[in-house]
Formats: structure tokens, C-alpha cells, sequence
């Protein structure tokens, strides 16, 4: 195994081993924004496992979108939505011993799954940045759902306004 | 041999941006100084040159507060976040031309990804936690209120970012900073060959930058007369010198990227190519160095000069006027 | 498995099988409806990377995968805008985005 091959795994146990940590802390912190934070360093990892994966275009949707646009919305909506001057946001779980049983089944019989992978792995040596090509496949191969989702995103849009306005009084 | 010189010129590039910091503080001192009709620092050092050093020193020696009821894990992340995502924005950033070796050629940028305006975008967005999360750990009401401010203001402004990124696209149909200057280097600077746009997005670009660095007259965030010191009310010590920092990293950066995006970056008719030998680099250091000062004064002259904002004024300038001025001026460049 | 191997394919489908669980226990057993929305994001997240995984190790020529992890994160950004909008209007009407206290269709 050359020096490069240990570099890569050293970085990707430390991204996997973040975004597991930061996973299990939004699962089960008891403080609002914790989670939020949390939420943050998930995002964070997986954007550097897509750029380990040579999906840079997806590296730079996940910050741009994720970190940049959801996370500070669900941000904007704690401190919209709670007495934020208090440092011990409170945020209840009501975890039972059913629900982890249920959970830990589901997570053994995904990873019996992947496991049991067929073993037709190709390995795909991409070097060319990937954006030209998924830019030439959006208005060609995928037309038809990039324009469906300019139609979505007018929608939410127009709905989201419409739900967060102010009720005119009469 | 190769590693080693890319090590060289990643260390180069980290020494370059937190040198100019404390040049800055100096210069921002001087200037206020100037425009008031002061001194300025004068005691340390040759023409007080000396006198961020002297500060650096003070604020190590100062006790580090931690507020009792903050919350620690995260009131220590938010200044590291600070100051570290744009010191990786100058990551994507070319800073000089290209040194044709005998072998190979030596990009001066620390990452020459194709599309690294994009990664620029992106890192740019997460400037917004630091803030956000520093201001609601501290514990502390008006340290929550500069930080939802800042959170705000910066949403709103990064929308015209953007918008100006994208007019970049649509212009030179590139996405990389590298051959952005090239095509600038054939064709003439941005802001001279598409004379009316370019002018008008610079403008908008550069009050968004104003805005997007926190610097007045857009400096709500941290207005003394009704937040005390905003965010970074309850920061002492190294952990306030490192927000210190990571502000003037960022207004460096931003400099940086503005040259590059309508100035021609390291470029200048005639005196420096876009690949050469040694002496063409250093020239080429020079002259983009030279644009980021002439931007940075501008920006101190602003900021000594104007008187801040309102916080209601600068969200509706924000929203109702740049914002729709930069998709209409997007829209009427696209049907060019 | 091999826990230092070339092509972590099982290992990165074994972490997004974590994750996705936590996002579904998460789902499950919050009461605030923001909480609850993270969890559903976390949800997003593993199925992006199972996405990108099979992108880069299985289907050799195209970008298929690529291509759906970016509709699901359009996709999670307008759920998430409208979601946080329904949030606040909740918010407004009740006082509180608990879901387990929301229990009547009028106030």
C-alpha cells in the first residue's frame, strides 16, 4: 500500500468517524442548537467524503445548499420558534427500548446488505472535474426533471411565502 | 522535489495572507488617524509600525475569560471557524502568475481545482456560523442580538455575491480563477470590456463584500452605541484577537477576489504575462498586491468616512433594491 | 472487509446505514418539529452518499448517481423551506412546534 492509499483511508476514517459522532449528537443531544451545531459537522464530513469520491461538484452543492442554505434556515427557525436567550435549549426525545430494538434491527439488516455486495466493483478513475459533465447532462439525458424542478422550487417558493406571511386583518 | 516546492508555496501563501493583517491593523490605525486629523500610532517602532506586534503581545498576555454559563464546546468553536474558513478561501485564490521551470510549470495557487469559484461560493456561505454560533454561546443578550444580526445580514447579502459570481460566468464562461485571468489577459480587465455591466456589478459586488465583511457603514453587527461590542461582547484574550483576525483575513480575501474577478488580478498590459520566469512572478505579486491596497483604502476611506446604517435600511436596500437590481441586470446580460 | 482497503465501498454503505438510522431514530422519538426535520435531513444525507458510492465505484461511464444526489438536494431544500415555513405559521397560531402537544385542528 503506497503512502498516498493510507493518506486517503487516514482521511476518510476521520471524516466517517465525525459524521458518525456529529450523527449520534443530533440523535441524542438535549440542546436545540447542539443539535444544530452537530447537524453542521455531519454535513461538514459528508461534503468531504463526496470530495473523497471525486464528486466535487457535489461537494461544493453540499456546502453551497446544506451548510449554506438549510442549516441556516433550521437555524433562523430555532431562534424564530424558542426562547432563545437561554443558553439550555431543551430538546426532548422520548426514547423507549422498542424504538432502539426497532432502529438496531433495521441498522443490522442494512448492513447485512452491504455486505453481501455482488462483487462487480469497477473503479471508476475519474480525474476531469465533474461539472462540465453533469452541466452537458442536465439540459440533455435529465431535461425533463431539471425543468420539473425549476417548476418545484417556483412552487415552494410562492408556498412558503404564502404560509410565513402575516394574516391581513379585515 | 515537486512536494516540497508545493509545500513551500502553501506555507508562502499561509505567511502571505497573516502578514498582511498586521499591516492592516497599522494601515487601518493610520488612516483613522489621517482622516481625523490625528497622528495615529507613532511610538513603537518606526512610524509605529511595530505597534500590532506590541498588540498581538498585550492580548496574549490578557486573561481569557470564559463566561460561566456558555456554552463551551461551541464558544470555542466559533472563533476557530472564524479565521479558518477564509484563510481556506485564499486557498482558492491565484496570487501570482504561473513559473515556467525547466520541467514544469509552478502555480502560484495553493489549489487550482476547474472550478474553483464555486468552492469559493460555498466556503464563503459558512462565514455565517461563526457568527451565529459565537453570539448564542456566549450567553449574553447582546452578543445573541450582533449575532443574529450578523446572521441575517450576511443571508441577505450573499445573495448579491452571488448574482455577481454568476454574471462572472456568463461573461467569461468559466469557472476558474486561473483562467478567468487568462481570458482577462486576452480580452481586456472585466471592468473595462463590458464597460456598462462590469461597472455596475463591481459596484454592487463591492458593497456586498462591505457588507458580507461586517465593515461599516454596514457594521450592525457590531455597533458599540447599542450592542456593546456585538457577537464578540463576551470574547477576551486570543479567542477575541482570533474574530480580530479572521475579519481582516476576510476583508484581505475578499480584496483579492474582487481584483482577480474585474481587475485582471496579477495581470497589467505590457509589465506582467500570465506565465513566465521568476522575475515575471514577482512583478506579478506586485501588481496584485497593489490592486488589493488600492481596494482596501477604498474600503477604510468608507468606513472612516460614512456614517453606519440602520438595521431596518440596510435589509430593505438589501432586498428591495440591490437584490432586484442584480436579477434584472443578470437577465438583460443573459439576452445580450 | 478489509478496514484498510483500496475502495471503501462497504465501509461508506455501513456509515450511511448508521447515519440513516440515527435519522430515523431521530424522526421517531423528537417532539420539536425542527428536530424532527434535522433528523429527516440526516435521512437525506445517507442516501446522497449511498448515491455518490455507487456513482463512483459501480456505474462505471455515467454520472447517474451524481445526478440524483443533486435532485435530492434541491428536493431537500424547497421540503425544507416549506416545512420551516409550516413550522413558523404553527408557531404563530399555537405558541409551540411541539408535535406531540398539537392536537387540535383549530385553537
Amino acid at each position: 500500500m503506497s503512502l498516498n492509499e493510507i493518506l486517503l483511508n487516514i482521511i476518510f476514517y476521520a471524516l466517517a468517524l465525525t459524521g458518525l459522532f456529529s450523527s449520534f449528537m443530533v440523535a441524542t443531544s438535549t440542546n436545540m442548537v447542539r443539535t444544530a451545531f452537530s447537524l453542521l459537522g455531519v454535513l461538514f464530513s459528508f461534503a468531504g467524503l463526496y470530495g473523497l469520491l471525486r464528486a466535487d461538484f457535489l461537494f461544493a452543492a453540499q456546502i453551497l445548499v446544506y451548510v449554506g442554505g438549510i442549516l441556516v434556515l433550521i437555524i433562523f427557525a430555532i431562534m424564530l420558534t424558542h426562547k432563545i436567550a437561554n443558553v439550555n435549549l431543551s430538546n426532548e426525545s422520548t426514547s423507549s427500548s422498542t424504538v432502539i430494538a426497532v432502529v438496531c434491527i433495521l441498522f443490522a439488516v442494512l448492513v447485512f446488505i452491504a455486505l453481501t455486495l455482488p462483487e462487480y466493483i469497477k473503479i471508476n478513475q475519474r480525474n476531469k472535474p465533474l461539472t462540465e459533465m453533469i452541466g452537458n447532462n442536465l439540459l440533455s439525458d435529465s431535461l425533463l426533471p431539471f425543468e420539473i424542478l425549476s417548476v418545484l422550487l417556483l412552487a415552494c417558493l410562492i408556498g412558503a411565502v404564502y404560509l410565513a406571511r402575516k394574516e391581513v386583518k379585515e | 522535489m515537486n512536494i516540497v516546492l508545493e509545500l513551500v508555496k502553501v506555507l508562502f501563501a499561509f505567511v502571505l495572507v497573516m502578514g498582511i493583517v498586521p499591516l492592516l491593523i497599522w494601515l487601518e490605525r493610520k488612516i483613522s488617524a489621517w482622516i481625523q486629523g490625528r497622528v495615529g500610532p507613532n511610538r513603537v517602532g518606526p512610524f509605529g509600525l511595530l505597534q500590532p506586534l506590541a498588540d498581538v503581545v498585550k492580548l496574549l498576555f490578557k486573561e481569557d475569560i470564559v463566561p460561566t454559563n456558555a456554552d463551551k464546546g461551541m464558544y470555542f468553536f466559533a472563533p476557530l471557524l472564524a479565521m479558518v474558513a477564509p484563510v481556506i478561501l485564499f486557498a482558492f485564490i491565484p496570487f501570482g502568475p504561473d513559473i515556467v521551470l525547466a520541467d514544469y510549470t509552478f502555480k502560484l495557487q495553493v489549489c487550482d481545482f476547474g472550478v474553483s469559484i464555486l468552492f469559493f461560493m460555498a466556503v464563503l456561505s459558512t462565514a455565517v456560523f461563526a457568527v451565529a454560533f459565537g453570539g448564542w454561546a456566549s450567553n449574553n443578550k447582546y452578543s445573541l442580538l450582533g449575532g443574529i444580526r450578523a446572521a441575517s445580514q450576511l443571508v441577505s447579502y450573499e445573495l448579491i455575491l452571488s448574482g455577481s459570481f454568476l454574471y462572472i460566468l456568463l461573461k467569461w464562461n468559466t469557472l476558474s480563477f486561473r483562467e478567468l485571468i487568462e481570458k482577462q489577459a486576452a480580452y481586456g480587465w472585466t471592468i473595462v470590456s463590458d464597460f456598462p455591466f462590469s461597472l455596475l456589478f463591481f459596484i454592487l459586488f463591492f458593497i456586498a463584500a462591505l457588507a458580507e465583511n461586517k465593515r461599516a457603514p454596514f457594521d450592525l453587527p457590531e455597533a458599540e452605541p447599542e450592542l456593546v461590542g456585538g457577537y464578540h461582547t463576551e470574547y477576551s484574550s486570543m479567542k477575541f484577537a482570533m474574530f480580530f483576525m479572521g475579519e481582516y483575513i476576510a476583508i484581505t480575501v475578499m480584496c483579492f477576489c474582487m481584483s482577480v474577478m474585474f481587475l485582471g488580478g496579477y495581470h497589467f498590459p505590457g509589465v506582467v504575462d500570465v506565465s513566465g520566469n521568476f522575475l515575471n512572478a514577482l512583478l506579478g505579486l506586485a501588481v496584485i498586491l497593489a490592486k488589493v491596497f488600492i481596494l482596501i483604502f477604498i474600503y477604510m476611506w468608507i468606513r472612516w468616512t460614512l456614517p453606519r446604517f440602520r438595521y431596518d435600511i440596510l435589509m430593505r436596500l438589501s432586498w428591495h433594491y440591490l437584490l432586484p437590481l442584480t436579477v434584472i441586470l443578470i437577465l438583460v446580460k443573459a439576452l445580450i | 472487509m478489509l478496514w484498510f482497503t483500496k475502495y471503501p465501498v462497504e465501509n461508506l454503505l455501513i456509515l450511511s446505514s448508521a447515519v440513516f438510522c440515527f435519522g430515523i431514530y431521530t424522526i421517531v422519538t423528537r417532539k420539536n418539529a425542527v428536530s424532527i426535520l434535522m433528523g429527516v435531513e440526516l435521512v437525506l444525507n445517507s442516501v446522497n452518499l449511498n448515491f455518490i458510492t455507487f456513482s463512483q465505484f459501480v456505474d462505471n461511464a455515467g454520472i447517474s448517481g451524481n445526478m440524483v444526489a443533486i435532485f435530492v438536494i434541491v428536493l431537500a431544500a424547497a421540503e425544507a423551506s416549506v416545512a420551516l415555513a409550516i413550522i413558523l405559521g404553527i408557531y404563530q397560531n399555537f405558541g409551540r412546534v411541539d408535535v406531540d402537544k398539537l392536537t387540535s385542528l383549530r385553537n
